[in-house]
């Protein structure tokens, strides 16, 4: 039976699709090009990495492996499987984790006092603003050769040794002890140059987006606070520092993410070392070693690990990337965009004029 | 509008799980076969050129391209490119050779990603270190050879070769590799400031000495003469002051980083080499694995001993953190170091035996230094020195750890013509003569090698050189030398002793020190972990 289609209303649907083909086509024709790189860069590795974490793959060998049981999950969380394996990455997350905790408040607080102090704009402000900035141009490699020259020791004629009379092996010695959970944690010299070069390094980056966020704090509300009879520091706590809270919590969030993942500066400059003997043929055995350290001896540095721990290195990413994630969410959230007051009222009126 | 939505949400999922299938399926290589492991050669394909009797015969190779993979850099590179060179031209329109070097420090990590990544690039023969070769081998990279040479029937003759250093390519008694030649570290000795100080063995006419007591004789007059001030050193560098001049006094006409003082003297230079370290456990009759297969070095008791000298015996005053060895070698602030055969003769001994020394009246060089044949050639090399403990085997107490080279065969060759070629090619450089008759593998060894056979030690032009040279005079018979035992797990092995060594100098160097005691437990403790990376290792590749 032939069907009866009304002209009127064959019009209305063909308008319809073309309307909807042309919205939604032009759409995913624009996300294509970004849906491509997301599934093949982000989507794909991180299925891949899950894959390669339950499984004995082997470098240089796909197709061979077979499930194991999640025994590289078993390695990190159960220290009766292996124990050398799990000291070595909890040790190597708890130097993450404490040195993230000492670092992140500084490569803020440091960044944001000296983008309000050029934001007075003294004199020659653009040429501080300028140096503040340079050793963020820096290469790593390059920096990591000027903090080397610096904290060699005397034999070597490191600078500080030479010009100071500051006789530590810098890349040697033990700082101090402390206990942690029945664990002795060693904390080696090391930490200082490493600490020194991440914040003279990072300080430039965030000092930029600070400053750029100082650009825009109303000047009507300085005004007003001064009214108010407001001193500097109420102004700074008060007016400057809500005025930038975007800026601030971008910063943080990066700053976050980017020691938590600390690799680079400890390669370069202690290799990870100096080593722990119990764990020193383990990835990541050394007392500078983080979690990402333990991550790179696998699949990078260690080419007898790289060949057959594939799946362990890959493991450890996953549960970096979970305390990473968990880390970042808390962090989202409790610097969410508190809708309070006012904005809960004009937020709907948003919402009821669209709808 | 809903539906449409839908629909493209669900066609966006779509993709990406078809992508995600698609990748994971297409992932990796295609090199995964089941003959990867077992060095089988079946997978190559016999296309041997043959006469009417069916015998392979080489002259009728035609335009067969190999691509070679060398692990040796500077400055011996430039002797073996040379050579390839020779090789080539004389099997023009038959075997052409392309060599790439690559870096000592890339090579393995370079074969591995290329292995993995990029297998169309992967080298077809690899010239690379004997203690890597059973270690790739089991990973699935080369081919056995035994049968490969008697097919194509080239003149490689195992029983030539000295059983100590061939061991490196044996794995179940198949050959993985044909050996090249052998080195260990040699001690680089300033002579001239042993004489100038009277401190050479018999009556002062002898410097170079002969065994770990005179060894450490000397290390502990020098010190003490460096303490009072009373050691007379030199500068040797070309075209720097050589006047004599004694610590306390110092050398007014040097850079005052040039000037040795009682401070920054020291004996020998500290430089933990895994060569040495490997030494020490062999003169002791010490292993890396025990026959259970588990990790023994820290079990032989002249092992320890040298770690434990490292803390009361050799100490932070006879061994120094001097900077940059070759700096201050020429400078007199070290009179000894370890570096590598490679660089006595086609470096150091012109750098430092430069006829500056022999020249009377200029720099600072009198008479006497000119005309001594020490003082004019003040730069030496020995064999390294180390104490055999009580009870080490007498077998091994003479002798010395050394690497080599191989020449490998990697599963990248299918063809059997192009495996006759890398054959011809290994027994034209380890086997073959030139015009003259003598062993091309001569030539090679001039670079600072003794050669891994036992016929080309003993030939006559082979004799004619090493009189020639000091190096290999200094490294003397191949037999002498104990390599590697061979091991899959020979990297993860030798960098725990290197590591349990290093540790145990590292702590000298620092504040709180080391004691015979804490050396000890901290090779015990690193052993442990080398033991637990090995149990690692085997649950990863089950």
């Amino acid at each position: 039976m032939k069907k009866t289609v009304v002209l009127e209303e064959y019009a209305k649907q063909r308008s319809k699709r073309i309307g909807a083909l042309k919205k939604y086509g032009i759409t995913a024709l624009f996300l294509l090009p970004y849906l491509i790189a997301f599934i093949v860069f982000f989507v794909l590795p991180l299925f891949y990495g899950i894959y390669i974490s339950l499984t004995n793959f082997q470098y240089g060998k796909p197709g061979v492996e077979t499930f194991n049981s999640f025994l590289w999950f078993k390695m990190i969380f159960d220290k009766s499987v292996m124990p050398g394996v799990f000291n070595s990455f909890w040790l190597s997350f708890t130097h993450t984790l404490i040195f993230s905790v000492i670092m992140v408040p500084i490569a803020i607080i440091l960044p944001l006092s000296l983008a309000i102090l050029v934001n007075q704009k003294p004199p020659a402000f653009k040429l501080f603003r300028a140096l503040i900035y340079m050793p963020s141009i820096v290469p790593l490699t390059a920096a990591g050769t000027i903090f080397t020259l610096l904290f060699m020791s005397k034999s070597q004629h490191g600078v500080l040794a030479e010009f100071f009379g500051i006789d530590i092996q810098w890349f040697i010695d033990n700082w101090f002890s402390f206990d942690l959970f029945g664990q002795e944690i060693e904390i080696a010299y090391a930490w200082i140059p490493i600490f020194f070069m991440c914040l003279w390094g990072g300080w430039g980056g965030n000092f930029i987006i600070l400053s750029a966020g100082l650009q825009n704090v109303p000047k009507h509300l300085y005004e007003a606070a001064d009214i108010d009879g407001c001193s500097p520091m109420r102004k700074i706590m008060n007016v400057t520092v809500p005025g930038i809270k975007p800026q601030l919590v971008l910063c943080l969030f990066t700053t976050i993410l980017g020691y938590l993942g600390l690799y680079g500066q400890n390669y370069v400059l202690s290799s990870g070392g100096p080593s722990i003997a119990a764990i020193a043929s383990m990835p990541a055995g050394g007392k500078t070693s983080t979690i990402m350290y333990f991550i790179q001896d696998i699949v990078a540095n260690n080419l007898t690990f790289k060949s057959s721990l594939y799946g362990l290195g890959a493991a450890a990413s996953l549960v970096y990337a979970l305390f990473a994630g968990v880390i970042s969410g808390i962090q989202m959230y409790l610097t969410r965009e508190k809708k309070t007051g006012t904005k809960i009222s004009e937020a709907y009126n948003k919402w009821h004029e669209i709808r | 509008m809903k539906l449409l939505k839908k629909g493209f949400i669900k066609v966006t999922s779509l993709l990406m799980i078809v992508s995600l299938m698609l990748g994971l399926i297409g992932c990796g290589n295609d090199n995964n076969d089941d003959n990867k492991n077992n060095g089988g050669t079946d997978s190559i394909v016999d296309d041997l050129p043959r006469d009417e009797n069916g015998e392979f015969v080489a002259d009728y190779l035609e335009g067969v391209q190999l691509n070679v993979w060398s692990v040796i850099g500077n400055p011996d590179q430039k002797i073996l490119l040379e050579l390839i060179k020779e090789f080539n031209k004389e099997y023009a329109g038959m075997i052409e050779i392309k060599v790439t070097s690559v870096g000592h420090y890339d090579y393995y990590n370079s074969l591995d990603s290329t292995y993995a990544n990029d297998y169309g690039n992967f080298p077809d023969v690899c010239i690379m270190h004997n203690e890597k070769n059973i270690e790739y081998a089991l990973k699935g990279y080369f081919y056995s050879l035994d049968d490969l040479i008697t097919t194509v029937g080239v003149g490689i003759d195992f029983d030539n070769a000295y059983d100590n250093i061939e061991k490196t390519t044996i794995h179940e008694g198949k050959h993985y590799g044909i050996p090249v030649d052998a080195h260990g570290y040699l001690t680089q000795i300033r002579q001239d400031i042993i004489k100038k100080n009277g401190l050479g063995f018999e009556n002062n006419t002898r410097f170079i000495p002969n065994d770990y007591d005179e060894y450490q004789t000397l290390l502990e007059g020098l010190r003490a003469l460096a303490d009072t001030g009373e050691l007379w050193v030199r500068n040797i560098n070309l075209d720097e002051d050589h006047s004599w001049y004694q610590l306390k006094n110092g050398n007014s006409k040097l850079d005052a980083a040039a000037v040795v003082t009682t401070d920054n003297f020291y004996p020998a230079f500290f430089h933990s080499q895994e060569s040495d370290n490997l030494t020490a456990l062999y003169v002791n009759g010490g292993s890396l694995l025990d026959a259970n297969g588990d990790v023994s070095f820290h079990k032989n008791a002249g092992m320890t001993q040298y770690v434990t000298d490292l803390v009361d015996r050799y100490n932070a005053d006879l061994y120094g953190d001097a900077g940059n060895k070759e700096a201050a070698f020429p400078t007199g602030q070290i009179v000894m170091f370890s570096e590598g055969p490679w660089m006595v003769a086609n470096t150091y001994d012109i750098w430092w035996n430069n006829n500056q020394l022999s020249t009377a009246g200029k720099l600072g060089v009198t008479e006497e230094d000119a005309s001594d044949p020490v003082y004019a050639n003040p730069y030496a090399v020995a064999r390294p020195y180390y104490m055999a403990a009580d009870g080490a085997p007498t077998e091994t107490a003479s002798k010395w750890y050394g690497n080599g080279h191989v020449i490998t065969l990697t599963k990248k060759i299918t063809s059997m013509q192009k495996a006759a070629a890398a054959l011809i090619f290994a027994e034209w450089l380890t086997q073959g003569q030139n015009e003259d008759g003598n062993y091309n593998l001569i030539d090679w060894c001039k670079s600072g090698h003794v050669p891994a056979w036992k016929n080309v030690y003993e030939s006559d032009a082979y004799k004619e050189a090493e009189s020639k040279s000091i190096t290999l005079q200094a490294m003397g018979d191949p037999e002498q030398i104990i390599a590697l035992e061979s091991s899959q797990y020979a990297t993860t092995l030798i960098s725990g002793l290197t590591t349990a060594v290093g540790n145990v100098s590292a702590q000298l160097l620092s504040v709180d020190g080391c004691t015979v005691d804490k050396a000890k437990q901290t090779m015990n403790e690193i052993a442990a972990s080398t033991q637990e990376a090995l149990n690692l290792l085997k649950l990863g590749i089950k």
